[in-house]
């Protein structure tokens, strides 16, 4: 097939030699987009799951979401609670015991059930070639002007970075490796390869039956297993999600995502 | 108002017909950017006594956004004897021993990066790499 499409490089970047995550904008590579955000506030004693948002997509879609204070500070993406989402609905699954609490939310126009694997620059120039180079394309949303100084009315803008997505993948984990301190306990261990030759952004999501099995929920530390400690992380040339599970569960469902995104700088 | 914009489409699909999901580009929907000059990592170096200095602020980062916008910092191992190549979300950096905890946070105008010392022993950290990231998009 024809290659077709536009590239464009963040500013100081030669476009024909620039790695892929000094890359704008790459009509081939997707990005995430939005199809829905929001903050909504939690009531005191609501029903667990709370919906936060229904996107009645037919899928579950990509999402982030935290737990802010209203107009006044957010938190990093999956601090401190649970949120979860399945083909309808992003819940939070978290204490609803407090008062006051409110969060933030953004949907994605992405099925966390893809299987995806996007090109790769063979180029790795990280040196700027021309500082002062400042073509690009500028795009906004429906009813904002072009000249607006937000940055929120844009939907594509050359100078900043998208989250592009380089791949992603879901499907059923056996659960086979004994816990090292608990032969009897089975481990959520899995490692997905990718080829980006550094460590990039990602994301590991599973359904658990310690919170929600309906739910995909971002594998993080935003929820408390009970034998042992998770922890996710990203190396330059797989990423990794670990688990146990004490109820001898032998599959669990995940799914994952990878961005181009070099996390050294 | 006249519809004008990009749409690109997946390899196999009809750009005039595919559904948004099978669209690389849509310019009618925001990808979620993060402004060139607001994403960075840096290298830190700090003391920890477990107790009255705890938590405390390790980074500060000034943005003019205007509005509370989303963040996201992952942190990389090496500090804690982990590998050089080994990264992950700051939630995810919680230790038992020593019990530590990283976190951040942001209002209209700065983003603050804070490490907590739950354990009664002092730390020195050397060598924590962090790489944040402060979307153009609302987070509070």
């Amino acid at each position: 097939m024809s290659e077709y499409g536009v590239k464009v490089s963040l500013p100081g970047y030669d476009v024909k030699t620039a790695p892929d995550y000094k890359i704008s904008f790459n009509s081939q590579w997707p990005t995430l987009k939005i199809i829905a955000s929001g903050r909504i506030d939690i009531p005191q004693g609501s029903s667990n799951p709370y919906v936060l948002y229904s996107h009645n997509l037919g899928y579950p879609p990509f999402f982030y979401a935290s737990i802010c204070v209203a107009g006044t500070e957010s938190y990093s993406f999956g601090s401190g609670n649970a949120f979860g989402v399945d083909n309808n609905n992003l819940v939070y699954l978290g204490d609803t015991t407090y008062s006051g609490l409110s969060a933030y939310y953004y949907i994605f126009d992405w099925n966390l059930e893809t299987n995806f694997q996007a090109t790769l620059n063979s180029v790795t120039n990280k040196t700027p070639i021309s500082p002062t180079n400042t073509f690009g394309i500028n795009a906004t949303v429906p009813t904002k002007g072009i000249t607006s100084t937000d940055y929120r009315d844009f939907s594509q803008k050359s100078d900043c970075l998208d989250l592009t997505i380089q791949q992603s993948g879901y499907g059923i984990y056996n659960n086979t490796t004994p816990y090292p301190e608990y032969p009897n306990i089975t481990y959520f261990d899995p490692t997905f390869t990718h080829n980006l030759g550094y460590p990039p952004l990602f994301d590991i999501f599973i359904k658990d039956y310690r919170v929600n099995l309906n739910y995909y929920v971002r594998l993080n530390f935003s929820f408390n297993f009970d034998v042992t400690s998770s922890s996710t992380g990203a190396t330059s040339t797989y990423i990794y999600g670990q688990v146990g599970d004490d109820n001898y569960r032998l599959t669990t469902t995940y799914t994952y995502i990878i961005f181009k995104d070099f996390l050294k700088l | 108002m006249t519809d004008y914009g990009i749409k690109c489409s997946k390899p196999g699909y009809d750009v005039k017909t595919a559904s948004s999901v099978n669209l690389t580009v849509d310019t009618n929907l925001s990808s979620f950017k993060c402004k060139n000059t607001l994403f960075n990592s840096v290298v830190l170096n700090f003391y920890s006594d477990g107790s009255t200095t705890d938590p405390q602020t390790v980074l500060t980062i000034n943005h003019d956004y205007g509005f509370i916008p989303c963040i996201l910092t992952m942190a990389n191992y090496s500090w804690y004897g982990g590998s050089d190549d080994d990264w992950s979300p700051v939630e995810s950096l919680r230790f038992s021993s020593p019990y530590v905890f990283i976190y951040a946070s942001s209002n209209s105008s700065t983003m603050t990066i804070k490490f907590e010392n739950y354990s009664v022993d002092p730390i020195t950290v050397s060598n924590l790499t962090l790489k944040y990231y402060l979307f153009a998009h609302q987070g509070a």
